[in-house]
């Protein structure tokens, strides 16, 4: 199998590089469509995506909306040079307010790869539990989640997998905050009411797990 | 050697978390594509105290909003419909089932399937609609075929050496009129290779293509297609209500 490579509006065919042409978009098509393609978000645009600066221009709500039992919003992003889109989502539980996410998603992968779908690059969450007990299993702290290559490559598109655990934060606005650094964002002060810190977590009331043997 | 007094201890063995004073998370083995556990939850059922409620507390929503809305009717129902076939109820983006004690594990079971399909939604709902798509495109071609009286052609190959290249629907007219139907990248890719040889074979035809949503090809696409072909429409909508006057000027 050759070799194809993407790269924009020219293709590289077993290191020849074509130019777009009539020719070359009869003749690769068809082939394009038997290969897998995976590979066309590359490690580079991966990195330059989810780091590079990025502004809020405007918000779904002004602040935080209650429906379906959870409490949510959403604020567009562009990157400082106009290339890349994106939502900042924010969600927290009606009932659980450690259960939260806080989320980038790249919403134009279509115009730089093959990928027809928005793209969960990072999410910021609060302890909401793992199977494993305490000490073992990150769910049970702050931890956030990563997109990787491997989540690319197999079309994991909403769901990273790359799982760590944080102090950075302590709260859902905590997260935000942290959140907002961390991917280079700014401007979202400009877009919604500001974000009120409640840093008071319900008492956890039992530890351990009760087996049902 | 199979063990099956151990395996029946451990399909049994349900671990309870306390999250709130009398709410108990279910610490099943049923995860989500990134690690995450459901969340499914027992407490006493506010409705009956002789029955426990297995719930979601909404969450199943909550993470399935990420990137996808419940914000048309079809998905309403759609969501509806899962969680009802799977004898399951909806209360304000709740998910639950109110059982019997002895009857808590098959409900946290039963919540889990509801959990999995509801959190593909997003996947049901494309298919459910994309499968839709050729069949309304064909109903309203046929509409149209006796306001025109015309008689139209399906799946007609235009170049009798080039099976592999389809025309959806022809419109007889001065000259003809190719129809296409594109719903993906797959598809718009076809139209383009067909539009490209017709015309170097020099066939007098008049190409139309109607898109499921222009939106979602790629950017490569959208601008082969729209270099390629005569006319295009963005959606069905947008052809069923601009249609009518382009095809009476062309036929």
């Amino acid at each position: 199998m050759k070799e194809i490579v993407l790269i924009r509006d020219t293709i590289t065919i077993s290191g020849v590089k074509f130019i777009d042409s009539e020719y070359l978009r009869v003749a690769v098509l068809p082939l394009r469509n038997r290969i897998n393609l995976y590979n066309m978000i590359s490690e580079e645009l991966l990195s330059e995506v989810i780091n590079t600066k990025k502004t809020a221009f405007k918000a779904k709500y002004r602040k935080l909306m209650l429906g379906n039992r959870h409490y949510s919003n959403k604020i567009s992003l562009r990157s400082d040079d106009g290339k890349f889109q994106y939502s900042l989502v924010l969600r927290k539980s009606e009932s659980f307010i450690e259960d939260f996410s806080v989320l980038l998603i790249w919403e134009n992968a279509n115009e730089y790869s093959d990928v027809n779908k928005n793209i969960i690059l990072a999410r910021y969450q609060g302890p909401h539990d793992g199977k494993e007990p305490e000490g073992v299993d990150i769910h049970h702290s702050y931890h956030t989640h990563k997109i990787t290559s491997k989540d690319i490559e197999v079309k994991r598109y909403l769901k990273p997998s790359n799982r760590k655990e944080t102090e950075a934060y302590n709260s859902f606005e905590q997260a935000i905050q942290c959140f907002i650094t961390d991917f280079g964002i700014v401007g979202v002060e400009n877009t919604v009411e500001p974000f009120v810190d409640n840093k008071q977590l319900p008492e956890r009331i039992i530890i351990e797990d009760i087996s049902n043997a | 050697m199979l063990n099956i007094e151990l395996l029946k201890k451990q399909t049994i063995d349900f671990g309870f978390r306390e999250k709130r004073p009398n709410i108990y998370k279910v610490l099943v083995p049923f995860f989500h594509e990134d690690g995450d556990m459901y969340d499914i939850f027992v407490e006493e059922s506010p409705v009956n105290n002789n029955l426990i409620r297995v719930s979601d507390y909404g969450l199943t929503l909550m993470k399935l909003s990420y990137a996808f809305d419940i914000d048309t009717d079809n998905k309403r129902t759609t969501l509806e419909s899962i969680v009802a076939q799977n004898r399951c109820e909806i209360d304000n983006g709740l998910i639950y089932i109110d059982v019997l004690d002895t009857q808590v594990q098959s409900a946290v079971f039963l919540l889990s399937q509801v959990i999995s399909k509801v959190s593909n939604m997003d996947i049901i709902s494309r298919e459910m609609v994309k499968s839709m798509f050729y069949d309304l495109l064909q109903e309203f071609v046929l509409e149209m075929e006796i306001s025109f009286n015309y008689k139209m052609k399906k799946d007609i190959t235009p170049l009798a050496d080039s099976p592999d290249l389809v025309v959806d629907f022809e419109i007889p007219a001065k000259r003809p009129i190719y129809l296409f139907g594109a719903r993906d990248d797959s598809k718009a890719s076809k139209i383009i290779i067909s539009c490209l040889q017709f015309s170097s074979n020099k066939l007098p035809y008049q190409s139309l293509v109607i898109h499921e949503d222009f939106e979602t090809l790629t950017k490569f696409n959208q601008k082969q297609i729209t270099n390629a072909v005569d006319k295009q429409y963005t959606s069905l909508d947008e052809f069923k209500a601009k249609g009518r006057d382009y095809l009476a000027r062309a036929v």
